[in-house]
């Protein structure tokens, strides 16, 4: 993985985490009063933001980026960068609406609207990917992968900076959201085995990048290792809540999410180490 | 002329790469841009027949540049409209217009845009259209010793030397439609062949 592919790996992650926000927010009946609207579509925008601050460290000519939104007519990554910008506008657009007015109730279509928004963006990313010439990306797995990486740090940045504070670990909320988190993580771990059985078989023509061997190889075992790691601590976590009342968790809990943090980053240096090409 | 293309005989070509010096020479490129190279492809060893060893060894060469596709999927792709094609089917690039993202170099099957971290944008063979348009060959054309490129509207060339042939390590030509003819070195009969220098054929 190149230095400058580093940079993708923090945009990608960090545009789709804040997609994810602002869907479970919206769609997912955790938008109520008693959690607050602001910081979360704060929480998102902060998020767009440094991804994309982060996507210019990839660039060779940073000054001519306005450019990249010339050819929105036949490039997906055009229609990228303007739907990273409606994306972007959308989340402003309600924060000064609420500054100026309150939590008022239409705010909630906005959001909806914003969640709209941000699922284009997720889809325009993942074509960027599917590529006829990439056999390694040009697959089911780009779009399952995305996804999943939304909707599980989306509910992270919940599990983290959202809920505590308003909600108790032992709030019948919390356990919903594990639940979840579990269900995604296992959606990530069988995508992963059956991507991975996937390159395996592919004839890459290269020897050297052959899937099944060194570090690629190595860092996969580890990551499914992690989520192993990461799905046994939630389960052990939703019915030790419940066995043990009134102990505290919150050091369990921010090691679990540093744990998933990692996970995440280290798939996505994985899909991007993965790349390789027909012909020469 | 409605496509222009180039023509390789890879049967004839020696791999002395004075295309891939002329090329550079002719566009000043700077070291680690090669937008014309050779590619050596070789492999093969001893293998037991009966009660005998034989050897099955192969050897061939391929100047490959950008091959100014029909529907050339850098062009496609760039998001800046730097990539764009000329109504001779030459695909040239404007690097005023371009960020540097490499998204070109990633999705192109022939390796033909190139980064140049001088200038932090990308750059490929234009065909070297200056000199089309002053009705002279391009520099690598002229320069190879062997006789083993040439130049002309993609029909005239396929009448002239026979249909295009598809061989390893060129992808499908169906993905982009390059606008290449290749007269195939005797060697080059096999489509997934063992190479043992493949760290000199593809980007590993």
């Amino acid at each position: 993985l190149s230095d400058r592919n580093w940079s993708l790996v923090f945009f990608t992650t960090l545009a789709q985490c804040s997609v994810g926000i602002i869907l479970w927010f919206t769609w997912a009946g955790f938008f109520n009063p008693n959690l607050g609207l602001m910081n979360p579509v704060l929480l998102a925008l902060i998020f767009i933001g440094v991804a994309t601050l982060s996507s210019f460290l990839h660039l060779g000519n940073p000054a001519n980026a306005p450019r990249a939104l010339n050819n929105l007519a036949g490039s997906w990554l055009s229609r990228e960068v303007l739907a990273i910008g409606v994306f972007s506008a959308s989340l402003i657009f309600i924060l000064i609406l609420g500054w100026k007015t309150g939590n008022s109730g239409y705010l909630k279509y906005l959001m909806v609207l914003s969640s709209f928004c941000g699922l284009a963006l997720l889809w325009m990313m993942i074509r960027i990917y599917l590529i006829p010439t990439i056999p390694a990306w040009n697959s089911w797995y780009t779009p399952v992968s995305f996804v999943a990486t939304a909707l599980c740090l989306g509910l992270l940045a919940l599990l983290g900076f959202q809920l505590p504070g308003v909600a108790g670990i032992d709030d019948p909320i919390f356990n919903k959201l594990m639940v979840f988190l579990m269900l995604i993580l296992l959606l990530e771990t069988a995508s992963g085995l059956f991507h991975q059985f996937r390159l395996q078989k592919l004839n890459t023509g290269i020897d050297e990048l052959k899937f099944n061997r060194g570090s690629f190889y190595k860092a996969f075992l580890f990551r499914m290792g992690l989520l192993l790691v990461a799905f046994l601590a939630i389960f052990t976590l939703i019915f030790s809540v419940y066995l043990f009342p009134g102990y505290q968790y919150n050091t369990w809990l921010y090691t679990l999410l540093v744990l998933i943090i990692v996970q995440e980053l280290l798939g996505r240096g994985l899909f991007y180490s993965s790349y390789f090409r027909l012909g020469v | 002329l409605k496509r222009l293309a180039f023509y390789f005989d890879s049967s004839s070509c020696s791999g002395c790469k004075t295309c891939q010096m002329a090329c550079k020479d002719k566009n000043d490129l700077g070291p680690g841009q090669v937008w014309r190279r050779i590619y050596e492809v070789t492999g093969g060893g001893w293998k037991k027949r009966g009660s005998t060893w034989r050897q099955d060894v192969f050897a061939y060469n391929l100047s490959m540049s950008c091959n100014h596709c029909e529907d050339p999927i850098c062009v496609k792709n760039c998001p800046t409209h730097a990539l764009w094609k000329r109504e001779d089917g030459i695909v040239q690039i404007d690097q005023n217009l371009c960020i540097g993202c490499k998204y070109c170099s990633w999705v192109c099957p022939y390796g033909a845009p190139q980064f140049s971290p001088e200038k932090g944008v990308m750059g490929k063979c234009d065909f070297c259209a200056d000199y089309i348009d002053q009705g002279k060959n391009p520099s690598c054309v002229d320069a190879c010793p062997m006789r083993a490129l040439d130049f002309g509207d993609y029909q005239d060339l396929v009448e002239k030397y026979g249909p295009t042939e598809h061989i390893y390590p060129l992808p499908e030509p169906s993905i982009t439609g390059p606008s290449f003819c290749i007269k195939a070195h005797p060697n080059a009969d096999n489509p997934n062949p063992k190479v043992s220098n493949i760290e000199e054929v593809k980007i590993v």
